[in-house]
């Protein structure tokens, strides 16, 4: 079944992907790109590459230029590392989560293949200390509750090594129902995007110099990203970095820490926590922007990231460019997202693809 | 209505302390079915009414509370964030993240922006207060102000889910779980088997103030009642304390405050029934309406019955139905005791 627009955001959100345990998002983007495609192989670290053959003027067929777009596809989590005799589970986090947002919240529990409902347990206000009323409970002190009464019980569905993402349904939201708010956007919006991307160059018969790659990548939200074997075995000219970017646009923050801000466009970055995009190519990204009425805002500041770094490192120092789209509450059980910015997103991949004479 | 769905529907209704007659058609239309009279007063009660069909029967009150713990705007930002302060006591650790929804002229949804702790100063291990956090609608300030006020009630977004065995987890099972044990329990017997005419005191403003039970108790003038209210269930946290466990059924408290001789009878009643019951104890308050209830009118001989709950206060309270059918299963005991109704009516 092929989605499209917001449908597509929302299926590919419902999919359970936490890091290091992707199978069903995996299986979701190869159903979806399959028929814009030329080709495409999951790698060993189980990164997604397709490849899209070029054929427009200029179009070297010996030894063609390559350009890769790449993008996470999983999601921050949990993962279990102890099942207590009672059948409650102990968790490590698996991404940069903020242990603030866990208590109360919805999950999925399970390997991929199947997952139980569960809730972060949080101990009632009434039997806080009052210091405990103050402080940040560490992940590691709290635990998941399936509903088990015991251990045996628990192992029926999970078991030390199961993983659980956050439980949370797709919604527009809002003034025109203009925002969203979803688990892991943080990786899904930019699977979308690249998805329509293709699409939109099958539709449009787009013939491009040269061999166009997309890697939707395992372990985006760690700082071991498997990113690094697809650019490395693609061997790109050049790359496109499509990801999150956390936006800090909350009343009473200065313009100067807010990173980027919702509705404002494609978040490009001059670096981020280790990478450095090109210059001149940036410069022409933003061009393209303006010659194409795509808003498009620089992102202030460095933030954290890892995939921009991945790709740069396995591809010896590749020439890059980043189109982030800003996500507020980044990494946490409800992401908030502008319809608009995943357009923008989007609509200045198409636009730039076509100018990109490599 | 099964237990489960009659537990869903009536919690989620939205009633936060203050507001509570907003969902007056709500609950009517849920019960109506199981009682014979619905009436409403001015601080928010609904007081479902069942007769047993004889004249001067003995009034049987039972009572839970209606409302929930909530929050409410206090400011709304020229971005178009709301703040919010608190109604009763919401775990204020559990929110950054949380899905929220603002009752106004039009309901609008929200989600409590989870700031990184750079952005709030200070401890990394400190814990926003409430008046730090903002609630991100999506809305302009100009549009959301024709919808919402400042004074509005903002309450968690009900969705219910199902967790293993026989364990459910959502928002508000305090207490209108407990409502919904009564209104299963009393919809399981024929009136004719009834003690007496039993007034089901779905009570205002627990969480803020118990306001609704001395009023309602103090209208209804029963003859003997029973109120019953969540309690917490044991966790691993809890260890040290004398808390009951999912599955072992309803709790029985004893109180300085209750009724010792009424609840000496619902234990050998509960007993003889082989209703599954464990006892509990507080000292002082108890935390409950039964605090209010028992000094109204020329007083009122009360016997406090409990649910055990995890996470209470919260948008994830867990139950386990086992103990709700257990605390409907005491409902209908009770209110068929004709020992209980010779020995307390007036």
């Amino acid at each position: 079944m092929k989605y499209y627009g917001l449908e597509l955001i929302e299926q590919l959100c419902r999919e359970f992907g936490p890091s290091g345990c992707c199978d069903p998002v995996r299986e979701a983007l190869v159903e979806q790109i399959t028929d814009a495609i030329d080709d495409y192989f999951v790698d060993r670290v189980g990164n997604v590459v397709a490849k899209v053959c070029g054929s427009g003027e200029g179009y070297n067929a010996k030894n063609p230029k390559k350009v890769l777009v790449c993008t996470g596809m999983d999601e921050v989590g949990m993962i279990i590392n102890r099942v207590s005799d009672k059948g409650h589970l102990k968790f490590s986090l698996v991404g940069d989560i903020d242990a603030r947002c866990l208590g109360g919240k919805s999950l999925l529990v399970g390997d991929g293949n199947r997952a139980v409902k569960g809730i972060v347990a949080s101990k009632a206000i009434h039997l806080q200390s009052p210091e405990e009323r103050r402080k940040l409970t560490p992940a590691r002190k709290m635990y998941i509750d399936i509903g088990a009464e015991s251990a045996d019980e628990a192992k029926e569905y999970v078991d030390v090594g199961s993983m659980a993402t956050f439980d949370t349904p797709f919604e527009c939201f809002g003034e025109q129902k203009a925002f969203m708010r979803a688990k892991a956007l943080e990786s899904r919006l930019g699977c979308a995007a690249i998805i329509e991307l293709l699409r939109m160059l099958k539709s449009g018969r787009v013939k491009l110099p040269y061999d166009l790659y997309v890697a939707f990548t395992d372990c985006s939200q760690l700082t071991f990203s498997a990113a690094r074997v697809a650019a490395a075995r693609v061997k790109p000219d050049f790359a496109m970095i499509v990801e999150a970017r956390e936006a800090l646009d909350y009343p009473g923050v200065a313009e100067s820490t807010r990173l980027c801000a919702l509705g404002q466009g494609v978040a490009i970055a001059f670096a981020d926590g280790c990478a450095i995009y090109h210059k001149e190519h940036t410069a022409e990204l933003r061009a393209c922007a303006q010659k194409n009425g795509i808003a498009v805002q620089a992102v202030c500041g460095t933030p954290r990231a890892q995939l921009g770094g991945s790709v740069q490192q396995g591809a010896h120092g590749v020439r890059m460019v980043s189109l982030g789209y800003p996500v507020r509450n980044l990494h946490t059980p409800v992401q908030v997202a502008k319809v608009s910015d995943y357009y923008a997103v989007r609509d200045l991949l198409f636009s730039y693809v076509k100018e990109i004479k490599e | 209505m099964d237990l489960k769905s009659l537990i869903t529907s009536l919690c989620s209704l939205y009633s936060v302390s203050g507001a509570e007659a907003a969902s007056t058609q709500g609950a009517e239309h849920i019960l109506y079915d199981l009682f014979d009279e619905h009436v409403t007063d001015g601080v928010g009660n609904h007081v479902f009414i069942k007769r047993c069909g004889r004249k001067n029967a003995p009034k049987i009150l039972l009572d839970a509370h209606f409302d929930e713990i909530g929050m409410m705007v206090t400011d709304i930002t020229e971005e178009g964030f709301v703040r919010f302060t608190n109604v009763g006591g919401v775990d204020t650790r559990i929110l950054p993240g949380a899905r929220l929804i603002i009752y106004g002229k039009k309901n609008v949804e929200g989600v409590v922006c989870a700031m990184p702790t750079k952005l709030l100063g200070g401890d990394p291990d400190a814990l926003p207060e409430i008046g730090q956090l903002y609630l991100d609608t999506g809305w302009s300030a100009h549009e959301l102000k024709k919808m919402i006020s400042i004074g509005a009630s903002i309450g968690f977004m009900p969705t219910y889910t199902s967790l293993l065995g026989d364990r459910i987890a959502g928002k508000a099972f305090d207490d209108k779980a407990c409502g919904a044990c009564i209104a299963h329990g009393v919809g399981a017997v024929k009136a004719q088997d009834m003690a007496g005419d039993v007034y089901f005191l779905f009570s205002a403003g627990e969480e803020t103030s118990m306001l609704g039970a001395l009023t309602g108790g103090g209208s209804i003038a029963p003859d003997y009642a029973m109120v019953i209210d969540v309690t917490h269930a044991a966790t691993p946290e809890t260890v040290d304390l004398p808390l009951a466990s999912f599955g072992s059924g309803a709790v029985l408290d004893y109180a300085p405050i209750t009724n010792r001789a009424l609840t000496n009878m619902v234990k050998t009643l509960l007993t003889d029934k082989e209703i599954p019951f464990t006892c509990g104890a507080s000292g002082g308050s108890t935390g409950t309406n039964a605090n209010r209830l028992w000094l109204t009118g020329d007083g009122v001989p009360t016997v406090l019955v409990s649910l055990p709950i995890k996470n209470m206060h919260s948008s994830t309270e867990v139950l386990d139905l086992r103990d709700a059918q257990a605390v409907a299963d005491a409902v209908s005991a009770f209110i068929c005791s004709k020992q209980i109704g010779e020995e307390f009516a007036r």
